[in-house]
């Protein structure tokens, strides 16, 4: 079976995931080059990758809700609840780092966690600033909150969407299956946020006034966020009630962004700008070379070994939960679930479980590459992000320092992981 | 119509500093004269970087502010404790600490037009004008380019 075809493809694969791994050159260069490559190749053909591997569900999805958290965050809106959060702890800094955290969940678990990173942590470094403390402990804290929250929603983090679009998952499932467990693992992480560093978050009583500072001066244009905040209640809305008649969320997560663009009086290029197309064409490239590795029968062989691991799917949950929180932390979760998503399939295939049977793989799999990105800075985007910011602070994040913090949360949350799915789905069952 | 040239133009009066001054010396020269930027040189007069007002003013300031799109809801910057007014008190922040290494350069036949579009370009108001073997001979300010161009106005 190794004939020039399998391994190229494995080369090809190979070269990505060090490109992913050891950051040598940017990953989305190596994967689009690497997909090109299997096409002059003639591995497999821009037809098989435009019709077959490139899954548009997930491109749509991401390039509509791109948008709309674009035109969002341009409105100030994160930076003003934020703000008033910090307002109303006055100054209490335990308080004000689960206000934060908590807002940081939810902004991320209905838009780009990158993008609530980038709003939200400069608010999080004035406020420690402004109440005299280090914001090492609140950056990390709101860092870990925007990977849970996005774990919470089908639109929440990109791995989510890989997911519910090949497993046919809708957002209401993904609501009910996957947001109990991350409002479960955001109280974990907090507590042991707060046990672990309680000298540093103990009420010392003294308040100091918040008053200086005017969070409603952010909010410069009024009627684009009322807009956009209605279009994004309607897509969410639609996401509930439309997929039931044929259209799906990607079609309404785009009409949702084109309909913001239609009334944003911003330049169209400006606007474009407000997708990462970086991600995209990362996305496109990987699309082609795990539907080739599909091809050229390595994920088949692959998905067979994993079947033949145990054909209790519990076991088999537990051991793609842990597999995916690893996979996750030491990848990073979009490749390794990119990967890991055919795998599955052919999996579920080989033992011939039906869809409700095989789902529970899926939200073990979701929960360990979403909360997994939690484990190390290399682990999501999101925590990339966060460190680049903490570069303009006196105590930057490094990746050893976010291993110390986040690695022990990840494993504490992710027992209670294994415990929620056995307990949701196989003890009571 | 004369050609308009840097050399006409430029100061040959120059307030400078060394890489080993400590920044306060550099603020007192700001202190003391309506002057944008400081010239950073070596003991030879071959030039180093530069130090521009508004870097030193910066000094007082959190880098964190940056990241904001906007700063109008901070009201009242001293509740801010990295805002630290104090700072250049220090002895130990020398030029080299806010300096500008490879600051824009002409030299004596450089076009006033051309200083006028590198001032824009790069965002300064001070160009320094130097030699083959990068020593420094002047400066030229915008206020010295807008003297150039717009003298035919006055009265």
């Amino acid at each position: 079976m190794f004939n020039f075809q399998v391994i190229l493809t494995l080369a090809v694969f190979g070269f990505v995931f060090f490109c992913v791994i050891s950051e040598k050159l940017d990953r989305m260069k190596a994967a689009f080059f690497g997909g090109a490559l299997l096409l002059v190749f003639g591995v497999s053909s821009l037809h098989e990758a435009w019709t077959e591997y490139i899954d548009f569900e997930t491109i749509g999805l991401l390039t509509g809700m791109m948008l709309i958290a674009g035109v969002i965050g341009q409105t100030g809106l994160f930076q003003f609840v934020a703000l008033r959060a910090v307002k109303l702890t006055k100054g209490r800094f335990g308080l004000l780092l689960i206000a934060l955290s908590v807002v940081t969940a939810l902004f991320s678990a209905f838009l780009d966690n990158v993008t609530t990173i980038l709003l939200l942590a400069p608010v999080g470094i004035f406020a420690a600033d402004a109440l005299h403390r280090r914001p090492y402990l609140l950056l990390m804290a709101m860092g870990l909150s925007a990977n849970i929250g996005g774990a919470a929603t089908l639109i929440g983090d990109p791995p989510n969407m890989l997911i519910g679009s090949a497993a046919g998952l809708s957002f209401g499932q993904f609501m009910s299956n996957m947001g109990p467990m991350a409002i479960i693992a955001l109280i974990v992480t907090l507590a042991y946020v707060f046990f672990t560093n309680r000298a540093e978050l103990k009420p010392t009583g003294d308040t100091i006034t918040t008053d200086s500072f005017d969070e409603k001066k952010y909010l410069k244009d009024r009627p684009t966020l009322y807009l956009s905040l209605g279009v994004l209640g309607l897509v969410i809305v639609g996401f509930m009630v439309l997929p039931d008649l044929g259209i799906t969320t990607a079609e309404i997560s785009l009409a949702g962004g084109a309909l913001l663009l239609l009334i944003n009086k911003g330049e169209p290029e400006k606007l474009l700008h407000l997708v990462e197309w970086p991600l995209i064409f990362f996305f496109l490239g990987l699309f082609v070379i795990t539907g080739t590795l599909e091809k050229v029968g390595l994920i088949e062989v692959v998905g067979r070994f994993f079947a033949s691991l145990t054909d209790n799917p519990f076991l088999l949950s537990v051991i793609l939960l842990w597999l995916g929180t690893f996979g996750a932390a030491l990848l990073s979760a979009v490749p390794f679930v990119a990967v890991m998503i055919p795998i599955v399939s052919a999996a579920i295939a080989h033992l011939g479980l039906d869809p409700a049977t095989a789902e529970p793989l899926w939200w073990a799999l979701a929960l360990g590459a979403c909360i997994g990105g939690n484990g190390s800075l290399v682990g999501s985007a999101a925590n990339l992000t966060l460190a680049g910011i903490s570069q303009r602070t006196r105590e930057p994040l490094t990746y050893g320092k976010f291993l110390r913090l986040g690695l022990p949360t990840v494993i504490v949350v992710q027992v209670f992981s294994t415990a929620y799915i056995y307990l949701r789905y196989f003890a009571f069952a | 119509m004369p050609s308009r040239l840097v050399e006409k133009f430029m100061t040959t009066e120059l307030i400078t500093c060394h890489r080993g001054d400590k920044l306060r010396d550099v603020a007192a020269l700001f202190a003391a004269k309506p002057i944008g930027a400081v010239p950073v040189v070596k003991k030879d007069n071959r030039l180093c970087g530069i130090i521009s007002k508004i870097d030193l003013l910066g000094f007082f300031l959190p880098e964190y502010l940056e990241l904001f799109s906007n700063i109008d809801f901070i009201q009242d910057f001293s509740t801010l404790q990295s805002c630290n007014l104090d700072v250049l008190d220090s002895n130990l922040l020398l030029a080299t600490d806010v300096m500008s290494y490879e600051p824009p350069t002409i030299t004596l036949d450089t076009p006033l037009l051309k200083c006028a579009a590198l001032m824009q370009k790069k965002g300064v108001e001070l160009l320094c004008v130097i030699d083959e073997e990068n020593h420094l001979l002047g400066v030229i300010s915008s206020t010295d380019i807008a003297r150039a161009f717009f003298g035919k106005y006055l009265g």
